[in-house]
């Protein structure tokens, strides 16, 4: 057998060495323990970080793209209730005024109920939720459409009216008022009040579109309602007319023919609206299997996260454990070597 | 008679001798944990009368080892400078958890212009992508001098290198001179060679190096690629300190007599060791990691560039919420702009703290009215937004002299980034691991040829207590016979 030779600082460096390295990786070992993630991700994974990096900021991404879209879905359930709100609404007026058709002060009951349907569906529609117009489309910042009386609107119908019967509205000569006469008036004039230009000149100038959601990073919803759509003019204009024309006292012909065409007017309003909210409904449900899919994705992600990451604590335990014996060992040898000198036997 | 005498000078001789060994014993035990030191040894002779002699002191050094240790030196020196470098780089990512990378502020800023997008008309939600905007800037200016300071560190410390490197060239001409020259005492030489062979150790360092042996102990050092640094003279080795303003560009080279031994070109270039793996990381690693940086910040500028919005478009593109020093002009198209990362600024006109409106983000315009994208004013335009998110989506043309490849998203462009540091760092954590477990069994090699084992050294202690014991009984017998004669003379 070879022996080979050896000098005493190799003796005593060999020890240090082997005490040093099992000291270092006990650290590791304990930092691991503590945080149940790998020391040093970085070192670990070198190329895959990028990946790791990725899922991480997905998971974030997700995150924040969820308080995102229940924001979304609660804005849409607000215009869905604002939407059934407006149906109700237009539903009682209809009883309402349909009742009254042949009633004996008829007038002034339609001024009544015209004037609350009237404020009360502008306040309807100029609903905000956390700061935003949800009728106002691309000017969230501002109410959708002017309020009536005194402003442009009223100056509007006021026009409108006399230009058509050559007197104001609050002239006694409004009760000679013909069938014809109003139909053609309803037809023509007033329609005219509730579509461009006059529509934008005097109700509302907030464009027809609607704000859009992002929801995941292909899909933008729409769950808007827009107060340039239909039924919300064709509720307007039945309110203004009831409102307008049985303060002006027309004739009890007249007023049927007022009562007629406004509840034919509601009626469309009130359907088209279910359709609104058909269509909304259908936003809401991409917004909610949006919503279920980040989630899943989530998971997904955390599991690759945990995956990449973490350490198995029993086995930091075993390895903190096979480190501390190899250590002790360590300590034990090298009291001993250093004990070892042929100095005390001579 | 004439025995006697021979005698006693016989066992005198061996008393000079075992004392002249027990000097070189007890200097080996004093100087046992001195790593410079090379274990000697005192040959004995044996000259015409026959009687011992103090010969040669010889050490007990082996060239092949001390030259294998020294390569693992170099080698080891290296990976530490690379080592430290890359950690220094990898700073500027991160832990995961911390979420500090570059790949998370790009991240942050689009989840923030997803927000936006929903709330146009929101000047909190205007101001937060803003902010994220402003952190993205920091962090790139931040990475860019992280990567500048560890490049002028790597230029300062191969003029450090090379300053040492010529201080132990002319130490070991020192020593070489007075070795192959007229010393007297054998002691003395290997005195110095020791000194000399610490001297090349510490040059080891620096890069790899070869040494040959020449006659009357004399060396000559040759670079691992093969020029001469020393032989009878020391070769002056310069290097001029850069001043590395430019980002990117490569710093000054090293030269020996004359010859480039760094860089591009060189036809013998060194190898291993501390000045190689600095100019490695001021010119490549740190470099690469830059231009990386530089494209990120690149397309960051280009994406919130504006166009001109009128109906016959005739202005050219303008910077928008990111300006560097060439705003408004917009940076090509594929082509790295060197150093962007460590320009690229939020634009004053963005910034509600000075002055700035971050609603321009919504509208454009910050190049005058021909750029305004929401021309009807509307505070839930979302437009630009939505193009400013599917642009950032999108795929990109980077430069692929950046190494990482063109078309892919801003953000998997920046982890991919993230990644080839990692990468870098984790193979040299290894080459490290292998640079020191070599080193360490070199250096063991050597230790146990050249160290001193005190225990070796006490038993021939013994052995010369019990020899010079013997010469001294010698000499006392003698002593008596001769004093027996006198008296029978007498």
């Amino acid at each position: 057998m070879l022996v080979e030779r050896s000098s005493t600082s190799f003796l005593q460096n060999a020890m240090r060495a082997s005490i040093r390295q099992a000291q270092s990786s006990l650290h590791v070992a304990q930092k691991e323990l503590s945080t149940g993630r790998v020391a040093d991700v970085g070192l670990l994974l070198g190329a895959k970080l990028g990946s790791l990096l990725g899922w991480r900021q997905e998971i974030n991404s997700i995150d924040r793209q969820s308080v995102y879209n229940n924001a979304a879905a609660n804005t849409a359930s607000v215009t869905q209730a604002t939407l059934d709100e407006v149906r109700t609404q237009n539903d009682k007026l209809m009883g309402s005024i349909v009742g009254i058709r042949s009633a004996e002060n008829g007038n002034q009951m339609l001024a009544t109920f015209g004037d609350t349907a009237l404020s009360n569906l502008i306040d309807t529609v100029s609903v905000s939720y956390s700061g935003q117009f949800l009728l106002s489309g691309l000017r969230p910042d501002q109410p959708p459409i002017s309020t009536y009386s005194g402003q442009a609107p009223e100056n509007a119908f006021d026009n409108a009216f006399q230009a058509e019967f050559g007197f104001a509205k609050d002239s006694p000569l409004a009760a000679s008022i013909t069938r014809p006469q109003l139909q053609n008036f309803l037809d023509v004039r007033f329609s005219d009040l509730f579509v461009e230009p006059s529509w934008s000149a005097n109700w509302s100038n907030v464009p027809a579109d609607n704000l859009k959601l992002r929801v995941d990073r292909e899909t933008v919803v729409d769950v808007g309602a827009n107060i340039n759509e239909v039924p919300f003019r064709q509720s307007l204009k039945a309110a203004v007319a009831i409102y307008e024309l049985g303060k002006a006292g027309i004739n009890s012909g007249a007023r049927q023919l007022l009562v007629d065409v406004t509840a034919s007017e509601l009626a469309s309003s009130s359907k088209s609206l279910g359709e609104m909210q058909a269509r909304i409904g259908v936003g809401q449900e991409v917004i909610g299997r949006a919503t279920e899919r980040l989630a899943a994705k989530k998971t997904y992600l955390e599991k690759s996260v945990t995956r990449a990451e973490s350490v198995s604590q029993f086995e930091v335990a075993t390895r903190i454990n096979t480190l501390m014996t190899q250590l002790e060992a360590s300590y034990a040898v090298t009291g001993r070597i250093s004990n070892l000198s042929i100095l005390n036997f001579i | 008679m004439v025995g006697l005498s021979t005698a006693l000078s016989s066992a005198l001789s061996g008393l000079v001798a075992t004392s002249g060994q027990s000097a070189v014993v007890s200097r080996n035990v004093a100087r046992a944990n001195d790593e410079d030191y090379t274990r000697k040894i005192l040959n004995l002779t044996t000259d015409f009368s026959g009687e011992a002699r103090a010969g040669n002191i010889v050490r007990a050094a082996e060239h092949r080892l001390s030259e294998t240790a020294n390569l693992s030196n170099s080698a080891l020196a290296g990976q530490l400078v690379f080592n430290q470098a890359l950690e220094g780089l990898s700073s500027t990512i991160g832990d995961p958890e911390v979420d500090g990378s570059l790949g998370w502020s790009i991240n942050q800023l689009q989840s923030a212009l997803v927000e936006f997008e929903a709330r146009p008309d929101s000047m909190i939600y205007a101001s937060q992508s803003f902010a994220a905007a402003s952190e993205l800037a920091r962090h790139l200016n931040d990475s860019s001098s992280v990567i500048s300071n560890i490049r002028s560190q790597a230029d300062s410390d191969i003029a450090a290198s090379v300053k040492n490197v010529n201080q132990l060239l002319s130490e070991i001409q020192d020593l070489n001179t007075q070795i192959t020259g007229p010393v007297a005492e054998s002691s003395t030489r290997a005195e110095l060679m020791d000194r000399r062979d610490a001297a090349v150790r510490k040059l080891s360092e620096e890069f790899g190096i070869r040494t040959a042996e020449k006659p009357n102990n004399g060396i000559a050092i040759y670079t691992q690629g093969g020029v001469t640094l020393f032989d009878v003279s020391a070769r002056s080795v310069t290097f001029q300190p850069t001043n590395l303003s430019s980002a990117t560009g490569s710093g000054n080279n090293v030269f020996v007599d004359g010859v480039q031994v760094t860089g591009v070109g060189a036809p013998m270039p060194l190898k291993e060791g501390k000045i190689t793996a600095n100019i490695q990381v001021r010119d490549k690693i740190a470099v690469a990691y830059q231009r990386q940086l530089d494209e990120v910040a690149r397309v960051l500028v280009i994406s919130f560039s504006e166009q001109d919005q009128s109906v016959a478009p005739s202005r050219p593109d303008a910077t928008g919420l990111f300006r560097y020093e060439n705003s408004p002009i917009v940076p090509g198209l594929s082509t790295i702009h060197s150093g962007l990362a460590a320009e690229i600024r939020i634009d004053d006109a963005f910034d509600p703290n000075r002055g700035g409106n971050p609603l321009l983000i919504r509208d454009g315009g910050k190049n005058g009215p021909s750029y305004v994208y929401n021309s009807s004013n509307l505070s839930g335009y979302q437009l630009r937004l939505n193009a400013l998110t599917v642009g950032l989506n999108g795929p990109q043309s980077f430069d692929l002299t950046a190494g990482l490849g063109s078309n892919l998203n801003l953000k998997s462009f920046a982890n991919s980034s993230a990644s080839s540091i990692e990468q870098l760092r984790s193979d040299t954590a290894r080459k490290l691991d292998q640079a020191q477990a070599l080193h360490q069994r070199s250096t063991d090699a050597v230790s146990r040829k050249s160290g001193v084992n005190i225990d070796e050294e006490m038993a021939t202690l013994l052995s010369l207590e019990k020899s010079y014991q013997a010469s001294a009984k010698v000499m006392t017998s003698i002593d008596q016979m001769l004093s027996t004669l006198m008296q029978i003379v007498r």
